[in-house]
């Protein structure tokens, strides 16, 4: 809420309902006070105590948003390259249907090159652009578009006198030329791997309906030996939200020092038609990460989830995605801010054309990008996540898919515990900017 | 070359820090968040540290990109 023409909000002190907790993220302040008093510093009455705390939140520096979003319009936009929707694996939750008879199309060498020819025309000079291979399908199934993919980029970035860093989510499935060639080219890596092979063998079968789990096990020990940079990520069903803490140990004991990305899954793809692994609830897998990170905290993992990162910064826009806009040519020609699946039209701010072999631009479209930021969202006004969560993903905004009560629970006790200086992994590891993010 | 996004507050909160303050003693605990001395959209080499979607306890699609935040 807007006090003083300061943005202040209240949250539950969860050890004392006689106190509250005023949060004042844009002056980067959080302070526990009496009930009492702190009614008297909302109200719309003067009282000393309201003056004082007024003055004294003022005094502090102000984080302009307005800002960040100008400086990030003017950065250059980063690109994601859907090279095909096949895949080498039939994960049961698969968002994407991934190798279903509709989804086996590869990206041409001629779309590839129309791409990367126009990206590298439109970028302002810099010293590094990141390329990513994204968007649902195994981009090393046809390997060999995935090599002319890099070596063009390459090509193209060295007469510009820029270095690229690649990344990619993976599956790991696949042998030793793969392996190389990822360990050599790649900056940074997703590898998709449910933990233990009960779990993993059946979240992730093959084709054939095998078992993935040992060939994911080699690649993951070939990348851990080759001192790649890479993280692992466990999609968590019913079936394996029991097992969680066998999940951790399974990682800290054959990856020390790796990262574990929980998340829970969704019913998507390949998921709506899939009855014997659901989605865990919601509500429940959240108060079980919370679990999770006391569990954790003498074991060689980080464990975090998406919840987990975003309360040592605040921001205005949900991500860079859109904040850029980035640009994500999928495989049918689309050009979109996100690489998520079934993107709504608003994403869609050009397309190539498989015709000309040409790629066009659409300025309205990237305009209302543009102005998808949480201080357009009424809804968020008084929330005291707003500048953490910025209203959240935007396409999940589009499809109403929103979850405010978990974002709002994980935020309530992540603040309380930063309040009572309680060790909460969260916090050490957002801490450390630099190795958080890439 | 574009411009970092580290925020603009740094010198101004080293300034803030160095003044004396009064306290309130009808506050019982006071904490600064750190996020002055934190990076949000930090571009380094003229690229977005924090790229891509930055979901919020949302990531169910499997899309792998919520593990970029781990790396």
């Amino acid at each position: 809420m807007l006090i003083e023409n300061e943005e202040l909000f209240t949250i539950d002190y969860m050890e004392d309902d006689s106190k509250i907790i005023l949060y004042a993220p844009l002056r980067s302040y959080l302070a526990l006070i009496k009930k009492d008093i702190s009614e008297k510093i909302l109200s719309n009455y003067n009282s000393t105590q309201k003056e004082k705390f007024f003055q004294n939140l003022k005094s502090r520096p102000f984080l302009d948003m307005q800002n960040i979003i100008k400086e990030l319009h003017q950065t250059n936009p980063e690109l994601s390259l859907s090279i095909t929707d096949n895949c080498s694996l039939r994960c049961v939750y698969c968002h994407a249907s991934a190798g279903d008879d509709h989804k086996q199309k590869t990206m041409s060498t001629e779309m590839i090159d129309a791409i990367l020819n126009k990206y590298f025309e439109y970028i302002k000079p810099t010293k590094v652009v990141r390329i990513s291979f994204d968007g649902g399908g195994e981009p090393t199934y046809n390997y060999k578009i995935l090599e002319y993919a890099l070596e063009k980029a390459k090509e193209l970035a060295k007469r510009k006198n820029i270095q690229c860093q690649f990344s990619m989510s993976t599956n790991g499935f696949y042998g030793e030329i793969i392996r190389k060639i990822i360990t050599k080219e790649f900056s940074h890596i997703s590898l998709s791997f449910d933990g233990p092979a009960h779990i993993h063998n059946l979240h992730r079968p093959t084709k054939n309906g095998q078992g993935s789990y040992s060939k994911v096990f080699e690649t993951a020990k070939y990348f851990y030996k080759s001192n790649l940079s890479f993280a692992f990520r466990a999609t968590v069903s019913d079936y394996s939200l029991p097992y969680l803490e066998s999940i951790i140990d399974f990682f800290a004991e054959n990856f020390p020092s790796k990262s574990l990305g929980l998340e829970h899954l969704n019913q998507l793809g390949r998921a709506n038609n899939c009855t014997n692994v659901l989605p865990p609830n919601k509500k429940e897998f959240a108060n079980r990460l919370i679990d999770l990170i006391k569990y954790s905290k003498d074991k060689p993992i980080t464990i975090l989830n998406s919840a987990s990162t975003e309360y040592d910064i605040i921001r205005p826009v949900f991500c860079s995605n859109v904040g850029i806009p980035n640009w994500t040519v999928n495989i049918d020609g689309d050009i979109t801010a996100c690489n998520r699946d079934d993107v709504p039209d608003e994403f869609i701010f050009g397309k190539y054309d498989f015709q000309s072999n040409t790629l066009h631009f659409y300025e309205n479209k990237l305009d209302q990008l543009k102005k998808m930021v949480v201080s357009n969202y009424t809804e968020c006004k008084n929330c005291f996540c707003k500048y953490h969560c910025a209203g959240d993903c935007p396409d999940r905004r589009l499809t109403e898919k929103m979850d405010c009560d978990s974002i709002r629970l994980i935020g309530l006790s992540i603040l309380n515990n930063r309040l009572n200086n309680k060790e909460v992994q969260y916090a050490q590891t957002i801490s450390s900017p630099n190795t958080r993010r890439f | 070359m574009p411009k970092q996004l580290v925020p603009q507050t740094h010198d101004v909160f080293d300034e803030y820090q160095k003044k004396p303050k009064e306290k309130l003693e009808f506050v019982e605990k006071e904490i600064d968040m750190g996020f002055f001395d934190n990076h949000y959209f930090q571009v380094k080499d003229g690229v977005v540290i924090n790229n891509s979607c930055q979901r919020i306890n949302k990531c169910s699609c499997n899309c792998n990109h919520c593990s970029w935040g781990v790396l």
